[in-house]
């Protein structure tokens, strides 16, 4: 019996959303996805190639997702190396009699196995907005190619977060948290910080501003090369490493771009905030 | 000595880097060591098990593991008192001990649970091994225990699919001090691969605390060259200015020189060199 529930169990759910509403080019679907095995931990795979992506976190036990897509009408140079590549191989034939169709399907992959759900749109051409409720507990990894913003709130598990023209926003989380951007900022406000694992904010070319709780203990490490440090921390931020002797034996410091360090409340897993151009923000919160 | 080389045998094994049996001689002295033979199951079963995080010590096992962290601690107290002509040397192995058994203790479940297995092994021997001379040994013993077991737990976390887990076996191989080469052949490998910017900006600040890069220089030096991520190829720019021999150093200028390094990158290259000179 119980090697049959297992099969049962771990229920491997694909559905294909596909709206089929013609009304100017958008579809909104909303779908509530449940846990194969509620309680448990869960994790959330969101993988975007166009459009802005909202998770946040709840007290119940299924997903809840909200999709909005619309065709991508805009300019897109990655695209149009595509359709070009395209219509190099496809003859033109002869519209005469024939009316356009205007294409408004939705295309959005749900998976689910053993409390891992997958979530993927990878169509080049379509944009979606993604509202999705999960479990506060929930690990969550999410990579957003073009498009909008990457906005989380009220999660208590791990965090892995990838934009490459948006920003990233995460309120009331505690960590671990890996993120990154290229140009845009990531701002990031902890309501705790756990000690599992250490945390990194990583912005080529953007702000990195993050918001630490009273309670939050941390070695906060931060480096930039072209942007500047604003603290509001109590704690000064002192040079950790980079301390260097030369011939002589004298020590010489090499401050450019050093890492600096903040123990907040005494130390605890480290928090490292970097970029090349941008500046970093490090607040003091209630 | 000859635990350690069967231990780093036996990572080398796992990690597919060395598929050479063990030579007789070790074979029966690993025969007659049940102990050893233990100890290589569990590192077999620590690295093929994916290791959940989550996992806690149950409370019989927290009990047991004061118990013993109390005896070893008590048993290294008495062997200090009896060696009072270097009390020093020996407070500073219990210091480090209890340091190194701190450290442990605060990163995730996982080291929980690989220090509670070695402490457990620490008490025991101490117990079953009165004197002096051979408690040292056995000390040692464990200190080379703890290095070979942070190994492991580092390379195993350098392998999963999470930034975060990876970014903590960076984190559990600084507390290695990169003494083992497949460790760090294992974090330039990933160096040179890895998807997150984060994970290779934190091994580049690890590779820091190696003494020197060997044979590991000159690809380090390829992959500074090389590199499209200006962060990381700044970093590793300064990795090989800082702690790397002259002659890449000047290999390194000669590349800013000619021009063939993005010009960020050329600017802090003859920034760093100017600081060099004050």
């Amino acid at each position: 019996m119980k090697n049959k529930l297992s099969v049962i169990l771990p229920l491997t759910l694909v559905a294909m959303l596909t709206g089929s509403m013609q009304v100017a080019n958008a579809a909104e679907k909303n779908y509530s996805l449940p846990l194969s095995k509620p309680g448990e931990p869960v994790s959330i795979e969101v993988e975007v190639y166009r459009g802005s992506i909202t998770i946040v976190g709840y007290k119940g036990d299924t997903i809840e997702i909200s999709a909005k897509t619309s065709v991508f009408a805009g300019k897109d140079k990655d695209l149009k190396k595509v359709r070009a590549k395209l219509n190099k191989n496809n003859s033109s034939r002869s519209t005469e009699g024939l009316k356009s169709v205007k294409k408004a399907s939705m295309r959005l992959e749900i998976e689910e196995k053993n409390n891992e759900v997958e979530i993927i749109s990878e169509v080049s051409n379509q944009h979606v907005d993604l509202v999705i409720k999960v479990p506060q507990r929930s690990l969550v990894e999410v990579e957003l190619y073009k498009g909008g913003d990457i906005n989380i709130d009220g999660i208590s598990g791990g965090l892995e977060l990838e934009a490459y023209e948006g920003m990233i926003t995460a309120t009331n989380i505690s960590g671990p948290i890996v993120a990154e951007t290229v140009r845009t900022d990531i701002v990031v406000s902890f309501s705790d910080f756990v000690k599992t694992s250490p945390s990194s904010l990583t912005s080529h070319m953007g702000n990195v501003d993050i918001t630490l709780a009273k309670k939050v203990a941390a070695n906060v490490n931060v480096q930039t090369y072209q942007g500047e440090v604003f603290s509001g921390l109590d704690k000064d931020f002192v040079i950790v490493d980079e301390v260097k002797k030369n011939k002589k034996g004298r020590k010489q410091k090499v401050v450019l771009g050093g890492i600096m360090q903040a123990k907040v409340n005494g130390g605890g897993q480290v928090l490292s905030l970097t970029s090349y151009s941008g500046n970093l923000y490090i607040r003091k919160g209630k | 000595m000859k635990n350690q080389k069967i231990i780093d045998w036996k990572i080398a094994s796992l990690a597919n880097n060395d598929s050479s049996e063990l030579s007789e001689e070790m074979q029966s002295y690993l025969k007659g060591n049940k102990q050893l033979q233990e100890e290589l199951l569990f590192i077999e079963h620590f690295w093929t098990n994916d290791v959940e995080p989550l996992v806690m010590p149950t409370d019989k096992l927290d009990a047991n593991f004061y118990q013993m962290l109390s005896k070893a601690q008590s048993a290294q107290q008495q062997t200090v008192q009896q060696k009072n002509d270097y009390p020093s040397t020996s407070q500073e192995q219990a210091s480090s001990l209890i340091d190194i058994v701190k450290n442990w203790f605060t990163p995730t479940p996982i080291a929980q649970f690989a220090t509670l297995t070695l402490v457990f092994v620490l008490g025991y021997n101490l117990n079953q091994a009165p004197n002096n001379e051979k408690n040292n040994d056995v000390y040692s013993s464990l200190q080379q225990d703890v290095s070979s077991l942070t190994t492991v737990l580092a390379m195993s976390m350098l392998q999963k699919d999470s930034a975060s887990e990876r970014l903590s076996g960076v984190a559990y191989s600084r507390q290695t001090d990169l003494s083992n080469p497949l460790l760090v052949e294992q974090l330039i490998a990933l160096l040179a691969r890895d998807k997150s910017t984060s994970v290779r900006l934190a091994i580049i600040n690890s590779l820091g605390q190696l003494k020197s890069f060997g044979s590991s220089e000159q690809q380090l030096l390829t992959l500074a060259i090389e590199e499209k991520n200006l962060l990381v190829q700044i970093e590793l720019c300064r990795l090989l200015l800082n702690y790397g021999s002259v002659d890449i150093k000047e290999s390194l200028t000669e590349q800013a020189k000619q021009k063939q390094l993005k010009p960020e990158v050329r600017e802090f290259i003859q920034a760093q060199s100017m600081a060099s000179y004050i």
